[in-house]
C-alpha cells in the first residue's frame, strides 16, 4: 500500500483504534476518572479532524473509499461535531453519572461509520459505514436502560433500521444482478440503459428514506427523538442525517446523474410529502423533541426540493442544507441539554416556559436557532432556503418552489410557539442544572457558525470544488 | 463617510449594548435610546441638507460586495422617496421613546433595544437596492415587531403577534420567489446573475411571467399595507400593541408596503404592473371606503384609528396606480402626513389611555377642560387626518385626487366619498372623547414637556407639510419622473378600462 493511502487512511484509522483504546482503559487495573476519558476521546477525534487536511485531494484508498472534497469537508464536520456530541454528554447531568467507556467508544465508532458513509465509493463500503453507524447508535440510544422509554426507544430503532438495512441490501444485490459491479465509478459507466438498474436505486432509495425519516417511512422518528438522552439525539438528529444525505448525493448526483434524472418525480413527490406532513404533524406538537423531530422531516423535504431540481446548483442547495440543518439541530439540543433536569430531560414545551427570561442567553440562543431552522435572515437557515427554493425555481419547478415556501410559513406557527414559551411570563417550578462549559461552548460556536455561515455562504461553498 | 451604513448599523449596535450592558437599568436604557434615536434624526437631516442628486436621482449610493458567487450585493441607495421616507422613519425614533418613557413599565432595556432593531430593519428596507438586501432587511424588521407586540401589548397580545407574523411572512416568502424568478431570468437572458436593482430594471420578460412575478411582488406588499382582503392582521396588531408599536407599525410598516410598490413593482414589472393598475386603484378605493365604514362603528379609539390607517392606506395605494405626477406625488406626500398624524394620534391616544385606563369612546368625555393641551393637540392631528386644508394629509389626499381625477372621474368620486366618512368618523370620535360631559372623576396632569415636546414636534411637520410641501415635493421630481417614464416605455394598454 503506497504511503498516500496510509495517509488517507489515517482519520479512518484513528477513531478506530481510539474507540479500542478507550476501552482498553475501561478494563485497565486502576480506575480511569471519566475526565480522563472524555479528554482523550476528545484528543482521538480533533487529531482526527487534523488528519483530514493532510489529505491530498482527490484521491482514493483502493476503490473502496474517495476522498474528495465533498468527503474532507464532512469527514472533518463529523469529528469536530462528534466532538461537541462528547462535550454535551459530558455537561448532560442524567448521562454523565453513567458516562462510561463504552458509551465514548460507541461514539467513536459512530464517527467512523459517518465518516466511510460519506466517502464510500463502492456499495459495500457504504453498507459498512451504514451499519457500523446504525449498530452504535442502538446502543447508544438505549443508554441508561432503566430510564423510561429507553430500551422500547433502541429496539423500535434496531427493527425499523432493520428493515431499512433489508431494503437497502435488496438494492444492493439488484445493483449487483444488473450491472456485475458494486464500484460506484464503474456503475456509471456500465450500460444505464438496464431497467433494473432504477429499481435497484428506488430500494436503495427507500433504506436511506428510513434512515433519514422522509414522510412515508417517517413513524419512528419521534418516538426515538423522545426516547434517546438528547446528546444521542443530537447526534442522529445532526449528524447521522447528514452523513446519510450526503452518501445520497454521492451515490445520486456525483455517480449517476443519468438515473437522478429519472428518479426526479420521485424526489419531487417525497418532498412534498415530506414537507407537507411534517410541518402538519409538528403544529400542535406540545413535546420539544417530538416537535423537532417532525421539523426535521420538514427540513429534508426542503432538500428534497433542491435535489429534485436536477442541476448542480441543486446539489450544492442540497450540501449547503444539510451542513446548516446539522448545525442549527445540534444547537438547539444543545440548548435542551444546558436545560437539562437532574434526572432526566424536560420533556413538554410547559416544563421550558419563562426560561428564556431566567436565563437570557440561552433564551437568546434558542431564539436565534429557532428563527434560523425557521429561516429568517441573516442566519444560514435563511441562505440555505433561498439556495435550495432558488434551485428549484431555476429548474422550473415553480409549484415545488411555492409548495415549499408555503410550508416555510406554516413552520413559522411552530417555531414562534417555541419560543413564545421560552419568553411567557409565567415561570415553570421545574430547577435547571447550571450549564457545564463544555456545553456553553458547544452554544456558542455554533450559534457564530450559524450566523456566520449565513453571511458568508461561500464559506462552505467555496471549500466545495465539485464537478 | 458612508453615512447610509451608519444609519442602519447605528441603532443595530445600540440596541445590542443597551440589551447586553443595561439589565436593569431602565433611566441608562431610556436616555441612550433616546440619544441614538437623536442622533439617527441629525444623521438624516445632514444628509437631506447635503443631498446632491446624480443623474438617476440617487444622492447616496453605497456598493460592497458580499456573497460575488451568487451576485448578492451589499447596495444601498437614497433618492427622494427613500429620503423621505427615512427621514419619516428617523423623526418618529424618538418620539417613539419619548412617548414609551412610562408607559413601558417591564425590561425597558429589552424594550429599547427591540424598538432600535426595528427601525434599523426598516431603515435598511428603505435603503437596501440588491434584492436580496431587501428581503433580509424585511423580514428583519419582523422579528423585534413581532416581540414588540407579543410581549409589552395588551390582553390579547400574543394572538396578534402572531396574526401579524404569519400574514406577514406568508406573503414575504412569496415575494422571494418572484425575486428568485426574476434573478433567473435574468440571468438567463443576460448570463449576469445579479440581485442589482438598477440592472434588473432592464431585463425584459415574458408577458406571462412578468404577471406572476409582479404578483408575487404585490402579495408581499399588499400584506403590509394592507389592501382589502388580507388587511384583516392589522386591526388586531395595532389594538394590541403597546403604543410604540402602533406607532412604528401605522407610522413606518404600513409604508414599506407602499414603498414597495414604488420601488419594486412599477418600476420592475411596468407592462405587468399596467394591467393590474386598474384592479390596484379597485382595491384601493375600496380599501379606502371599507376601512371608512368599519371606523364609523367603532368603540375603542385604537381600534378606529387602524381602521382609519387602511382607509389612509387605500389612498396612496390610488395614487399609486394611478401613476401620474399627480398621483405620486400625493401618494408619497399622504404616506409622511399619515406617518406623522397618526403617529401622533396613536401616540396621544396612549396618553389618554394613561391618564384615563381606558380607550373606549363611550367611557371618555369631557377632556377637553381638564386637559387643554392634550385635548386642542389631538384636534390638530385629527383635523389633519380628516384632510383640513392647511394641514398634512390634505396636500396627499387632493394631489391623489387629482391624480385619480385624469385616469378616472368615477373612482375619484368613490375616493372623495371616502374623505367625507373620515370628516364622519374622526369627528365624531373626537367629539365623543373630548366634548360634552366628563364622565371620569380624578385627578387629571395636562402634558408634561417630556409629551408635549415629541407631539409638538410632530404638530409642526404636519404645519410644515400642509402649508409648504415645496422642498418635499422637489426631492420628489427626479424619482417620481422615473417611474412614470418607466410606464411610459411600456405600451399604454388597459388603464382607460375603468374611465
Amino acid at each position: 500500500m503506497p504511503f498516500a493511502e496510509l495517509i488517507n487512511l489515517i482519520p479512518y484509522l484513528l477513531p478506530t483504534t481510539g474507540g479500542l483504546v478507550i476501552l482498553m482503559l475501561g478494563i485497565w487495573p486502576k480506575r480511569v476518572s471519566i475526565r480522563l476519558l472524555s479528554s482523550a476521546t476528545l484528543v482521538f477525534l480533533l487529531l482526527g479532524a487534523a488528519a483530514t487536511l493532510l489529505w491530498q485531494v482527490p484521491g482514493a484508498v483502493g476503490s473502496m473509499l474517495v476522498i474528495d472534497d465533498l468527503s474532507r469537508v464532512f469527514t472533518l464536520f463529523f469529528m469536530l461535531g462528534a466532538a461537541a456530541i462528547v462535550m454535551l454528554s459530558f455537561g448532560h447531568v442524567p448521562i454523565r453519572n453513567e458516562l462510561q467507556e463504552e458509551y465514548l467508544s460507541l461514539i467513536l465508532f459512530a464517527t467512523l461509520g459517518m465518516a466511510l458513509l460519506v466517502s464510500s465509493n463502492n456499495l459495500i463500503s457504504a453498507f459498512l459505514g451504514l451499519e457500523i453507524l446504525a449498530v452504535t447508535l442502538y446502543a447508544l440510544i438505549a443508554w441508561q436502560p432503566t430510564r423510561y422509554g429507553a430500551i422500547e426507544g433502541g429496539i423500535k430503532y434496531a427493527v425499523l433500521a432493520g428493515f431499512a438495512t433489508a431494503f437497502f441490501l435488496y438494492g444492493v444485490a439488484l445493483v449487483y444482478a444488473s450491472s456485475g459491479t458494486l464500484d460506484l465509478t464503474e456503475l456509471n459507466t456500465v450500460a444505464s440503459d438496464e431497467s433494473l438498474l432504477p429499481v435497484a436505486i428506488t430500494l436503495i432509495l427507500v433504506g436511506i428514506g428510513f434512515k433519514v425519516a422522509l414522510v412515508p417511512f417517517h413513524m419512528w422518528a419521534p418516538d426515538i427523538y423522545q426516547a434517546a438522552p438528547s446528546p444521542i439525539t443530537a447526534l442522529f438528529a445532526s449528524f447521522s442525517k447528514a452523513a446519510t444525505i450526503v452518501f445520497l448525493i454521492r451515490l445520486l448526483c456525483l455517480q449517476l446523474p443519468s438515473l437522478w434524472e429519472a428518479l426526479l418525480p420521485l424526489l419531487w413527490g417525497l418532498a412534498l410529502i415530506s414537507m407537507i406532513v411534517g410541518n402538519l404533524l409538528a403544529l400542535n406538537q406540545q413535546n420539544l423533541k417530538r416537535l423537532l423531530a417532525y421539523s426535521s422531516i420538514a427540513h429534508l423535504g426542503y432538500i428534497l426540493v433542491a435535489l429534485a431540481a436536477g442541476t448542480a446548483q441543486g446539489r450544492d442547495a442540497a450540501i449547503y442544507y444539510a451542513v446548516t440543518l446539522a448545525i442549527m439541530n445540534l444547537g438547539a439540543f444543545a440548548v435542551i441539554v444546558a436545560l437539562t433536569r437532574r434526572e432526566q430531560d424536560r420533556e413538554n414545551l410547559a416544563d421550558y416556559r419563562g426560561l428564556g427570561r431566567r436565563y437570557p442567553m440561552l433564551g437568546l440562543a434558542m431564539g436565534i436557532y429557532l428563527l434560523a431552522l425557521a429561516g429568517l435572515p441573516p442566519t444560514a437557515g435563511f441562505m440555505a432556503k433561498l439556495l435550495a427554493f432558488g434551485a428549484a425555481v431555476e429548474a422550473g419547478n415553480m409549484m415545488l418552489a411555492i409548495a415549499a415556501v408555503l410550508n416555510t410559513a406554516l413552520a413559522f406557527f411552530y417555531y414562534l410557539r417555541v419560543m413564545m414559551e421560552f419568553y411567557s411570563e409565567q415561570e415553570t417550578s421545574l430547577n435547571t442544572m447550571p450549564p457545564t462549559q463544555g456545553t456553553l461552548i458547544v452554544i456558542i460556536i455554533s450559534i457564530a457558525l450559524v450566523i456566520g455561515l449565513g453571511i458568508f455562504p461561500q464559506w462552505l461553498l467555496g471549500s466545495l470544488q465539485l464537478p | 463617510m458612508d453615512w447610509l451604513s451608519v444609519l442602519i448599523f447605528l441603532p443595530v449596535l445600540g440596541g445590542l449594548w443597551i440589551g447586553v450592558i443595561g439589565r436593569n437599568k431602565t433611566a441608562f436604557a431610556r436616555w441612550a435610546a433616546l440619544a441614538i434615536t437623536s442622533t439617527e434624526l441629525l444623521i438624516a437631516l445632514g444628509l437631506w441638507w447635503n443631498a446632491i442628486p446624480n443623474e438617476q436621482g440617487y444622492f447616496y449610493i453605497v456598493r460592497a460586495p458580499w456573497v460575488p458567487a451568487m451576485g448578492i450585493q451589499f447596495l444601498l441607495g437614497m433618492d427622494g422617496i427613500s429620503l423621505l421616507l427615512v427621514l419619516l422613519t428617523a423623526l418618529l425614533g424618538p418620539v417613539v421613546v419619548l412617548v414609551s418613557w412610562n408607559a413601558i413599565q417591564r425590561n425597558w432595556p429589552a424594550f429599547a433595544a427591540l424598538l432600535l432593531a426595528t427601525q434599523a430593519g426598516i431603515m435598511g428596507v428603505f435603503l437596501a437596492l440588491d434584492l436580496v438586501l431587501f428581503y433580509v432587511f424585511w423580514e428583519l424588521m419582523l422579528v423585534p415587531m413581532y416581540f414588540l407586540v407579543g410581549v409589552w401589548g395588551h390582553e390579547r397580545r400574543l394572538y396578534a403577534a402572531y396574526k401579524f407574523f404569519l400574514f406577514t411572512v406568508t406573503g414575504s416568502l412569496l415575494m422571494l420567489i418572484a425575486i428568485l424568478g426574476l434573478y433567473f431570468t435574468h440571468g438567463e437572458q443576460t448570463g449576469i446573475y445579479t440581485f442589482d436593482y438598477f440592472e434588473l430594471l432592464q431585463v425584459n420578460l415574458p408577458d406571462n411571467s412578468e404577471m406572476w412575478l409582479m404578483l408575487g411582488f404585490f402579495v408581499a406588499f399588499a400584506v403590509k399595507i394592507p389592501l382589502f382582503p388580507i388587511h384583516s392582521w392589522l386591526p388586531d396588531a395595532h389594538t394590541e400593541a403597546p403604543t410604540a408599536g402602533s406607532i412604528f407599525l401605522a407610522g413606518l410598516l404600513l409604508k414599506t408596503g407602499a414603498y414597495g410598490l414604488l420601488r419594486f413593482c412599477l418600476p420592475l414589472f411596468p407592462e405587468a404592473s399596467t394591467d393590474f393598475a386598474p384592479i390596484g386603484m379597485t382595491l384601493g378605493v375600496i380599501g379606502i371606503l371599507y376601512g371608512a365604514l368599519l371606523a364609523l362603528v367603532q368603540e375603542d379609539m385604537k381600534r378606529l384609528i387602524a381602521y382609519s390607517s387602511i382607509s389612509h392606506l387605500g389612498f396612496v395605494v390610488f395614487g399609486i396606480y394611478a401613476w401620474n405626477q399627480e398621483g405620486l406625488n400625493g401618494a408619497v406626500i399622504l404616506m409622511l402626513a399619515h406617518g406623522v398624524s397618526t403617529g401622533a394620534m396613536f401616540a396621544m391616544v396612549g396618553m389618554l389611555e394613561e391618564r384615563c385606563g381606558t380607550r373606549l369612546l363611550a367611557q371618555l368625555g369631557g377632556l377637553l377642560s381638564p386637559i387643554p393641551r392634550l385635548a386642542s393637540l389631538l384636534l390638530l392631528f385629527t383635523l389633519s387626518a380628516m384632510g383640513m386644508p392647511g394641514l398634512a394629509n390634505f396636500i396627499g389626499e387632493f394631489l391623489v385626487l387629482a391624480g385619480v381625477f385624469q385616469v378616472s372621474a368615477g373612482l375619484a368620486v368613490a375616493g372623495a366619498l371616502g374623505i367625507i366618512a373620515g370628516v364622519v368618523y374622526l369627528l365624531w370620535m373626537y367629539q365623543r372623547a373630548v366634548l360634552g360631559e366628563i364622565t371620569i372623576k380624578r385627578a387629571w396632569t395636562d402634558l408634561n414637556r417630556r409629551e408635549a415636546v415629541p407631539l409638538g414636534l410632530l404638530a409642526l411637520v404636519v404645519l410644515w407639510l400642509g402649508l409648504y410641501p415645496a422642498p418635499f415635493l422637489d426631492s420628489l421630481q427626479i424619482p417620481v419622473t422615473a417611474i412614470i417614464e418607466s410606464k411610459s416605455s411600456a405600451p399604454t394598454g388597459s388603464i382607460d378600462a375603468l374611465r
